[in-house]
């Protein structure tokens, strides 16, 4: 056997196969270059993110995504855009991601033929199930903000619809990301004096939340509302159930998010064949290779909390959610493959060098699609605390985090910075609800914050 | 060759025919109807509008009214509660109600709670700088004899593609003095909404 490359072959040293690998090996740079370039700037993007740098972070989405990522960059944004307190703008981001994520939601001719002849990323980004109910959460938080108390309650509507659209096509993923928006606007329906819906979204949580904790706060929460509600019929579902823990005219509702979301990977499986004897017994090497997307494995975050509360685990909805479609992602990588050995085979009866050259263009190309919304947190979490009197009064509440008092006057918003107990710290949000109820909202802040002190913002 | 000219230049003129990023803006009739994307829009707030006016001026809660006062009603917009799925403007079609009720001349309005705070900051601000002529006195106010609330309300069923909506609008009109709804106003919008399934 000859050793790679020894001979140019006659027909490859010509005019036509000189122009013919040119071509080639000018797609094989652009494809390399491309591909080094994304890493770099996705690498900053990231960077930027934990350093809370949001500024930087939003001038780099004009960089990071492509066309086909237009949906993924406006909930990039929208989401940086919350972190900045820019809430209206931020709002604007996540109402056209929304707008657009419905029109992609067709299914496309030439997105489908292109993903089987180049790879997963011709495909329009379409945010996924449980990332647009996460739209719809961050839009009705926004309002919180913005004290819009009704228009929070109008994107809780909008979500359940949008659980209504898909529960058409998957009712078990939609179920399982649903939790967080069943969790939330029962509180916030409580808060508006809503208590029949309230108890409405609690009883759908109940159904369909998975985790035994999230049972006791779906269950407490019906218990408590059936019993303001003289709905006995529900009420003896519950014979053993427990006394209800401590109610109040006062509450406050803690939202708090941790970590950040494991990124998708990718994953090649690649071997290397004898490949193609060209002319003058010149041997090519061949190469084959699929990429597949895949989730590392992760360690549950622990909030620790001994009230009401409610968890919400997003990396475990990503993976759940590629665990659901890995097996169509797969099926098209195979036919992708076996289309490119094809189309390798027939080039190599003409020319084997072009043959290499095709293969390795398209063992370049074959890239796992590991776009996802990757600036979400690692969980989501909502505690409620009941506040006696005393506490209400004197507006001192303890969150049942050491050294940490939250001052809370009444009516106003504010923001707090904290550091909370899980190994990030987090930013605390104060609302003003109805009459004297107060929602808290937390924050992932970035990891290099180390401000143990409460700053008001 | 010469096809093969024309034909490139062909392809170029229709990718820069494509790439213009110029808008384009062209003016239309504000009563025409454009139905986008299914959502609420002009047309629907324009339509209740109309319903509600032609309601409220046909019926006898003026006229009853103006016999037992001897004056025509003063009226305050009140609370017009969105409980829909949409973000829906509700200040559009009230301003609406509110134009026309006041042009028919047969009602009058007075400013609403959030209006008023800027009024009387004026005023406030006239008692320090204007002129003992030209200034306007507080405790002079028109009180107003009935209270137009209201709410948006919808229902939404959807199966893949395709998508009914239904709206109903509800506008109260209570009397001040004694709590009673003198007129109650509605108006119904259903659509069906087809995205789809396919695009190229």
């Amino acid at each position: 056997m000859n050793g790679l490359f020894t001979r140019i072959p006659a027909w490859a040293a010509s005019s036509h196969g000189r122009q013919w690998h040119s071509l080639l090996l000018l797609a094989l740079v652009v494809s390399v270059c491309g591909c080094s370039t994304y890493q770099h700037r996705a690498q900053q993007f990231h960077a930027a993110v934990q350093q809370a740098q949001y500024d930087q972070a939003l001038e780099l989405t004009d960089q990071l995504f492509t066309r086909n990522d237009k949906i993924l960059q406006l909930m990039t944004q929208g989401w940086l855009l919350h972190q900045q307190g820019q809430y209206k703008a931020s709002n604007e981001q996540f109402e056209l991601a929304k707008e657009l994520n419905l029109q992609y939601l067709a299914t496309s001719v030439s997105e489908n033929i292109g993903s089987v002849i180049f790879n997963e990323n011709v495909r329009t980004y379409v945010a996924r199930p449980y990332e647009h109910l996460l739209i719809h959460f961050y839009v009705a938080l926004n309002y919180l903000y913005l004290d819009s108390f009704d228009n929070a309650l109008v994107e809780m509507r909008q979500a359940d619809v949008s659980i209504q659209r898909w529960s058409f096509a998957d009712a078990q993923l939609v179920n399982r990301a649903a939790p967080l928006i069943y969790s939330f606007s029962g509180l916030l329906y409580e808060m508006n004096r809503q208590p029949d819906e309230a108890l409405i979204a609690y009883q759908r949580l109940y159904d369909v939340t998975q985790l035994s904790s999230n049972q006791v706060f779906a269950q407490q929460n019906i218990i408590r509302l059936a019993s303001q509600l003289k709905r006995n019929d529900l009420l003896d579902q519950w014979p053993d159930r427990q006394p209800l823990p401590m109610t109040s005219a006062h509450q406050i509702i803690n939202i708090r998010t941790a970590g950040t979301v494991s990124q998708m990977v990718e994953q090649r499986v690649s071997t290397l064949s004898a490949g193609y004897i060209g002319r003058g017994n010149t041997v090519y090497p061949a190469g084959i290779s699929v990429a597949l997307p895949y989730y590392p494995p992760y360690a549950a975050a622990r909030v620790p909390f001994d009230g009401e509360q409610f968890v919400y685990d997003v990396n475990q909805q990503a993976r759940t959610d590629l665990e659901s479609r890995i097996g169509h992602i797969q099926a098209r990588a195979f036919a992708r493959v076996a289309g490119k050995i094809g189309v390798t085979e027939v080039t190599r009866q003409e020319s084997p060098l072009a043959a290499l050259l095709l293969n390795i263009i398209g063992n370049v190309n074959e890239r796992a699609d590991t776009r996802s919304w990757s600036v979400l947190p690692a969980t989501i979490s909502l505690h409620r605390l009941w506040l006696n009197e005393k506490e209400f009064q004197q507006q001192l509440i303890t969150l049942n985090e050491p050294g940490f008092n939250l001052v809370l006057p009444a009516g106003s918003v504010q923001r707090l910075m904290t550091q909370a107990t899980y190994n990030l710290p987090a930013l605390v949000m104060v609302l003003p609800a109805k009459p004297i109820n107060l929602i808290v909202k937390s924050h992932t802040m970035p990891s290099g914050a180390t401000d143990r002190q409460p700053v008001m913002q | 060759m010469r096809h093969l000219v024309l034909i490139t230049l062909s392809l170029i003129g229709l990718i820069l025919a494509g790439c213009s990023t110029n808008p384009k803006v062209e003016r239309v009739d504000a009563e025409s109807v454009a139905d986008l994307s299914g959502a609420w829009n002009d047309t629907d707030s324009r339509l209740v509008a109309e319903e509600m006016i032609n309601d409220a001026l046909a019926h006898v809660w003026i006229t009853n009214h103006t016999q037992q006062t001897g004056e025509r009603p003063t009226v305050i917009v009140g609370a017009v509660r969105n409980n829909s799925h949409e973000h829906i403007n509700v200040g559009i079609f009230t301003s609406d109600i509110e134009r026309a009720l006041i042009n028919s001349g047969r009602v009058d309005f007075v400013a609403s709670s959030e209006e008023r705070q800027d009024i009387r900051a004026e005023r406030i601000d006239q008692d320090l700088n204007a002129t003992e002529r030209t200034r306007n006195q507080a405790g002079q106010e028109q009180g107003a004899d009935y209270m137009l609330k209201g709410s948006v309300n919808s229902n939404v069923d959807t199966v893949k593609g395709r998508q009914s909506r239904f709206y109903q609008v509800n506008m109260d009109l209570i009397s001040l003095a004694d709590n009673r709804k003198v007129w109650v106003g509605q108006k119904e919008i259903k659509k069906d909404i087809k995205r789809p399934l396919v695009r190229y």
